[in-house]
Parts: structure tokens; sequence; C-alpha cells
């Protein structure tokens, strides 16, 4: 699944970014990278710009971005 | 005495310009609590110790890729400038990321100091940092300081004095084995050969080819050893690349950074608890952010302000009105020579005094301009705005310059050097115009005052604010469909946490602007109102004079009033500035303005405040009843509403005033953007002032 999937208060974890390199570039500065474990915080209307939370850095990115990172849940195997 | 060059290097909002202003007891640095508040280099220079310190304050930059234009000029600066140490500034709630930009920087090879503010907030929030450790960890001297509290600020200077003296420290950095295997391959290699490059270690040389540092593989490209340490390198290289699963070195260098980042950081960050200050930023986000109610929220708030700036604003300006009236009373009854009376009375105090009399406004503007800049607020709205934004082919990140826009055009159009890419870049700059800066509140207020009820004008004054951004946003289409086609720009932005601002911040706000306000009105305004007067009293008309005069000796008493009127209306019509308006009244007629609207207009070209004061010189002489009434009256009586409504309108849309047309045109790169915008503004501010007059007319009958 992709990023923009996830739900609002959903954490997950970052599998591949498929961003150009510039924007990979930031992600990266803002600890995004593979294996990273990023939290949805809130979106705007219509889900067009979401907020998340990777360590203690909060940012918002907008859908078209978040569609460009794979993402897997983080607690996948809790369920029975 | 010696001089110390230091680059103040940091992620943006970290408290680097706050930190620059205690450091010199200054205001010069601008402090804000959003990304990207600094966008030019700022140079502070002070002594301490008998040390000259030159401290530059960089903008915040996230890693020295150069993301973004202010971002570019922090990387520029590092690479060209000569300077003796970077003091690495880092955010202590927040190590784990700033650290990412610390080990770019000791990359550099460069002396080097890390220092940590915000030391206060990492106390309140239980984080305790090991500096003993963390000093051992990175192979640099570490300070832990507050520029809020002005606590470690001594300690600070006197260990940048120590690092400058002694010789440069080497990073301790480890990186994972795959590297340091290749690592200690290439410098093996490089000390065999006796190779050495300016003050860096082969260990240094072996790092900077691995990660593809340009400067270096230039440097090495010229010599010998190159034909046997490619081979080296390149197997090194591929080595690194099946290990990392990726070819790309910039990718593992991050992720490089990332694992070392992380692993330091538990190493000496200890936090009790999740950090409480986090915890309520998420809270008030919940609220402010909110789907459905975050931009009602925020247009609330923008009404609040403008129904503040007019009510609360027009209690004081009843005081300031009667003193400036008292003062032309008091100084005419002393001047008996007629011209200097009309010079200092209708010239100086009735131009300076028609725009001193908006100071309270501006005040309350600033104020709120202010608190939407200090709290974190401003960063919320952009995201909340983004997907608004982005219909009209603009950035989120664009609501930053358009919102300081409402201050001042000048910081808008160079905050503006935060946006990525120049499509944008010139879409925002095009449109900052429209939103009416702190200057042209004065032409509304007293036009909104003079045509409204006390009730209303403060909501009238809110719908023009919207309308001018509403317009600037259409604006933005058209141009990004017609002028400025291309790929949109991702939308990646930091939300700060909320930050309750000090009141000594928001005090310096107010009182800079106060007071530059204050020096404007009494330095520009106070000679373009003489030189308005002085032009409008000029050349004398002898003959016209003694022709009126014959009759007013002949006529009624009545009749005598409306020649007298009608004289100085024949006067100030042949002066000089009555020849200008004339000329140019064809251009404006229209659109309902007579001579008088136009000249204040054109005259509102170099300032906007000039706008007020020109209408105060020229409404003052036209009048038999000199003291008696105020401008606002004055105006009232002699324009109709449409005029007015289409004069607001055409006062929102034309050009900025000189001082930001040039800023304008140095960050839009060159002189025909300037000359597009002004065809571009004016086209606009006379169409729309068109419809409005002509619209208005109708209802009104
Ligand atoms: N609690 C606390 N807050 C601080 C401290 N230093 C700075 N701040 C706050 O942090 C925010 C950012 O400060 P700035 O000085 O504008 O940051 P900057 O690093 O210059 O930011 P850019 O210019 O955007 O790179 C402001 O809201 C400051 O009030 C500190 O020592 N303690
Ligand atoms: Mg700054």
């Amino acid at each position: 699944m992709t990023l923009a999937e996830a739900m609002k208060g959903q954490k997950i974890i970052v599998k591949k970014i498929n961003a150009n390199d510039a924007l990979k570039q930031r992600l990266f500065s803002f600890g995004l990278v593979r294996g990273a474990e990023v939290e949805v915080v809130d979106c705007s209307l219509g889900k067009s710009v979401i907020e998340l939370k990777v360590g203690n850095t909060l940012f918002a990115l907008r859908k078209e971005e978040a569609q460009k990172i794979e993402v897997e849940p983080k607690n996948e195997v809790i369920a029975v | 005495m010696q001089k110390i060059k230091i680059a103040l290097v940091g992620q943006p909002n970290v408290g680097k310009s706050m930190l620059i202003n205690a450091l010199s007891g200054t205001n010069k640095g601008k402090v804000g609590n959003y990304s990207g508040v600094t966008v030019d280099t700022l140079k502070i220079c002070f002594t301490y110790n008998c040390y000259e310190f030159e401290i530059y304050d960089l903008p915040g930059t996230y890693s020295l890729n150069a993301y973004s234009k202010e971002e570019q000029v922090t990387k520029e600066f590092l690479q060209k400038e000569e300077y003796d140490v970077i003091v690495n500034v880092v955010d202590s709630t927040n190590m784990q990321r700033n650290l990412l930009l610390t080990l770019e920087l000791l990359e550099l090879n460069k002396k080097m100091l890390v220092t940590l503010n915000m030391i206060d907030e990492a106390k309140k929030d239980g984080i305790s940092i090991d500096l003993t450790q963390l000093k051992k960890l990175l192979g640099v001297e570490v300070v832990a300081i507050s520029a809020k509290e002005k606590e470690g600020l001594e300690e600070l200077l006197k260990k940048i004095v120590d690092v400058v003296k002694n010789k440069r420290t080497l990073s301790k950095i480890i990186y994972s084995d795959a590297i340091e295997e290749e690592i200690d391959k290439i410098e093996h290699f490089l000390n065999e050969k006796n190779f050495s490059y300016k003050d860096l270690t082969n260990r240094e040389v072996a790092i900077a080819l691995l990660f593809e540092n340009e400067e270096v593989y230039k440097a090495i490209h010229e010599d010998p050893i190159m034909i046997e340490l490619y081979p080296i390198l390149s197997d090194a290289l591929e080595h690194i690349y099946t290990h990392h699963e990726t070819k790309d070195i910039k990718e593992i260098i991050a992720s490089e950074h990332a694992a070392i980042a992380s692993g330091i950081a538990k190493e000496v960050v200890n936090s009790k608890a999740i950090s409480k200050s986090l915890t309520l930023t998420q809270k008030i986000d919940k609220v402010l952010l909110n789907k459905y109610l975050g931009i009602p929220i925020f247009l609330f708030f923008m009404w609040l302000l403008f129904k503040a700036t007019f009510e609360l604003g027009a209690l004081p300006m009843e005081y300031i009105d009667e003193f400036i009236s008292w003062l032309g009373d008091v100084i005419g009854s002393f001047l008996k020579d007629e011209e200097l009376r009309s010079l200092v009375v209708d010239g100086i105090l009735g131009g300076v005094g028609a725009v001193l009399l908006f100071l309270p406004n501006i005040v309350i503007l600033y104020f709120g301009i202010a608190l939407l800049e200090t709290t974190g607020y401003m960063s919320r709205v952009a995201f909340l705005l983004d997907g608004f934004f982005h219909k009209f082919g603009l950035h989120g990140k664009s609501f930053i310059p358009l919102v300081t826009g409402f201050g001042c055009s000048v910081p808008a159009y160079m905050a503006a050097r935060t946006l990525k890419s120049p499509k944008d870049r010139l879409i925002t700059l095009f449109i900052i115009g429209f939103m009416s800066c702190g200057a042209r509140l004065p032409i509304y207020v007293l036009f909104t005052g003079a045509f409204f009820s006390q009730e209303v004008a403060g909501n009238v004054l809110f719908l023009i604010y919207i309308t001018g951004a509403l317009i600037g946003l259409l604006m933005a289409k058209l141009l990004r469909v017609f002028v400025f086609r291309g790929e949109d720009d991702p939308f990646v932005m930091e939300m700060p946490k909320y930050r309750l601002p000090s009141l000594r911040l928001l005090w310096y706000s107010i009182y800079s602007n106060a007071s530059e306000y204050l020096k404007k009105a009494g330095t520009f305004i106070l000679a373009a109102s003489m030189l308005v007067w002085f032009a409008s009293n000029y050349p004398k008309n002898k003959a016209l004079e003694q022709s009126f005069e014959q009759k007013i000796a002949k006529a009624s008493k009545e009749q005598k009033e409306k020649l007298e009127i009608k004289l100085k209306k024949a006067l100030l019509e042949q002066s000089y500035l009555g020849k200008i308006g004339k000329a140019s009244e064809p251009f404006f007629a229209p659109l309902g303005f007579d001579w008088k609207l136009s000249v204040a207009l054109e005259a509102g070209l170099s300032a906007k405040e000039v706008v007020v004061s020109t209408l105060g010189v020229l409404y003052s002489i036209g009048e038999v009843d000199e003291t008696s009434t105020s401008l606002k009256e004055r105006l009232k009586k002699h324009l109709t509403l449409p005029t007015a409504l289409s004069f607001i309108a055409f006062v929102m849309l034309y050009l900025p005033c000189f001082a930001a047309s040039s800023v304008f045109t140095r960050e839009a790169g060159g002189v025909k953007y300037l000359v597009y915008l002004f065809l571009f503004t004016t086209a606009v501010a006379w169409i729309f002032s068109f419809f409005i007059y002509h619209l208005s007319s109708l209802v009104v009958g």
C-alpha cells in the first residue's frame, strides 16, 4: 500500500520511496527513510494534504507525493 | 584585535536568528516560529574579550542539497566564503533529525562547534542530553544554550575562541562496516603513496572520494595516482552498492546518516516521557486543522483582526485628530505671513497629520501579523489552504509571502525565496501586490470611515482585504494557465511546535514597525507633502487673482463666498499639480476620479502613505473653512460612493510603492519583469475599478 492510503492515526513503516531526487532528499532530511516509522496525524478536507509525524518532527505532504511512498502497517502480525 | 568569522548554520526554526540577537544584544535578526524566516545572510559584528566577532546568520537548511533558493544561499556561503568556524545550531528537542545536518557539516572538514539550543524547552519536556558523550562521539566541542533565556552564551563565546585558536579536531563518526572497510582500503593506498591534500587526513580524503565530493575529485584528477586509484575506487563503490541494494550514492549516504544519527540520539538523549510540548501541539492541531472547522476558524481570526484594526484603532484616532487641528490653530495664529501659514498648516500638518492619524490602525494590524508569525499558526494555514491554493495554480507555501504582504511587500518579495520552483515563485511575486500592504490601510480606513457607518466599516475593511486576496488567486490562475505553465512542485513543509510568543518579541515587532512608520512620516511624507503643497500653490497667477478680487469687492455677501471658492478652485487648477492632474484626468475619468484623486494615485507610486497625505493637502487648500472639518468629512462632501469604491479598488490593485518595486525587480530577476508588473497591475486595477464604478453607479442610481 502507499502512504496516501493510510488512515488517520495509523502507524506505518516506510518500504520504498519512488520520488524524484530532490523530493527524496527532502524526505530523507525529515527522517523519512526506508524503515522509518511514520504516523498519520491529520489530513485536510478531501485528503489533499496530510500531516505526518516522523520522530519528533511534524510535517505536511500532498496526496500526490504520499502516493509515491510505499509503506506497510506497523502491527500487522498482531491480528489472529 | 583578532577577527573571528563565524558561519551560523542549522536547520530551519532552531533559533539561529534569536541566538545572533542574544549574542549581539540587538534585534536585527528576524525571529518567527516557522521554517524559512531568514532568507538572506545577515552579518552582525561585536567585540568580546578583545576578539572581533563577525557572525553570519544564514538561512536555515535541512541539508546541504540546496532544495530551495534560500538553502542555496547557505550552501554557497559554506562552499565559497572564507570563515574561521562553523557554529552548528541544533534543536535539543529534536536531536535525531538535526544531527543529519550536523553529520553533513562534519564531512566539510572545517573547524566546527555544535550548539544545543532550546535547552530550556528540553528541560521542560524532561529531556536530558549527555554532552560529554556527544562530544566524544562527534569529535567536536558541544555547548548547551538557550537563546531565549540567554543561558550559556558566555560559555559559547569562550569555546568559539578556543576552537578557533586550537588545531582542528577530527570527526569521530564511524560509518557502517561495509563502508568503513572500503575507507580503510583507500586510506591505506593513499598513505602508501604519501598522498596529501590541503589539511585533510587521508581518511577524510577517502570518505570524500567515496561520497563523490566534487572538489576532492577535481583535485585528485590532476594527480598521477589517479590511474591506480581509479580501479580501487570503482571496486569499493561496487561493494557498497551491492551491500546497500542501490546505486544511488546520495541515498546510501542518507541512510548511513540516518542510522548514525539514530544511534547517537539513542546513546546521548534521555527522555523520560513523551514530549509534552509535542503532545500539546497535536491536541491544538486537532482543533485548528480540523477538516471542516479549520478554514472557518482561520477566516474568523482574520475578520477579528480587521474588526479590531478598525474599531480599536478608531478610539485614539479622535484624540490625535483633535490634537493635530489644535496644533494647526495654534501655529496658524502665530504665523502672520499667509504663505508660510499655508505651508505649515495645509502642507505639513495637512499631509503628515493625515498619515499620523492612522498609526493606531497600523500598530494593531502589525500586532496581528506578529502573532501569526510567532505562534506557529502560519504553517498550519499554509496546510489548510494548500488544497485550495493548488486549484488556483499556487503552492501552499505561497501563503507565507502572501501574508507577509499584508504587512509590507518588501519582506514579502524576499520571503518568496522559500518556494522551490521558479514558476511558483514568479507567480507569487506577481500577485503579492494584490495583498494590500500596511501602507494602504490608512486609505481604506479613511474611505470606509467616510462612507460607511461605524458598525459596518470593520466588515468592509475585512471584505476589501479578502477581495484583494481573491483577485490575487484568480490572477494566479490566469498566469498559471497562460504564462507560467509547468509541472507542479511537491508540497513538503515542516509544522513547527506551537509556541507562546514572548512579550519582548511582540513588543519589538510593534515598536519597530511603529517607529518605522513615524520615521517615514517625519521624513519622506514630510518632504512629499511640502512638494505637493508647493506644486499646488505655484505658479501664482496675479491676473486671475485680481480679476476675482474686483468681482468679490462688488459682490453681495452670499455671492462673495461662492466667488472665493471659485477663485481657489481656479488657482488650484492652473497650478503645476493641477496641470499634471488635468493631463492624466482622461485616463482616470472613466473610473469616476477627478484630477485630485488622479494626482493622489500618481503620487502614491512613491509610497502608499503619500496618497493620504496628498489628499490631505489638496483638500485643505481648496477649502474656505480650513480648520473646522476633517479630511474624512471633506471627502464625504466632495465624492460619491461609487467614486469612493472605485478608488478603493484601484488602490487595492495598482503597482506597489517604489521601494517594493525595486525589490521585486531584484527578486524576479530583471527590469523586464517590472515592466510586466506595471502593465499587469495597471490593467487589472483599471478594469476592476471601471466595473465597480459603473455597477455601483447603477445600484446607487
Ligand atoms: N524555548 C525556546 N525557544 C526558542 C529558543 N530559541 C529560539 N526559540 C524559538 O524558536 C523559534 C525559531 O527561532 P528563529 O530564531 O526564528 O529560528 P531560525 O533558526 O533563525 O529560523 P530560520 O531563519 O527559519 O532558519 C522562535 O519561535 C523562537 O522564539 C530557545 O532557546 N528556547
Ligand atoms: Mg533565522
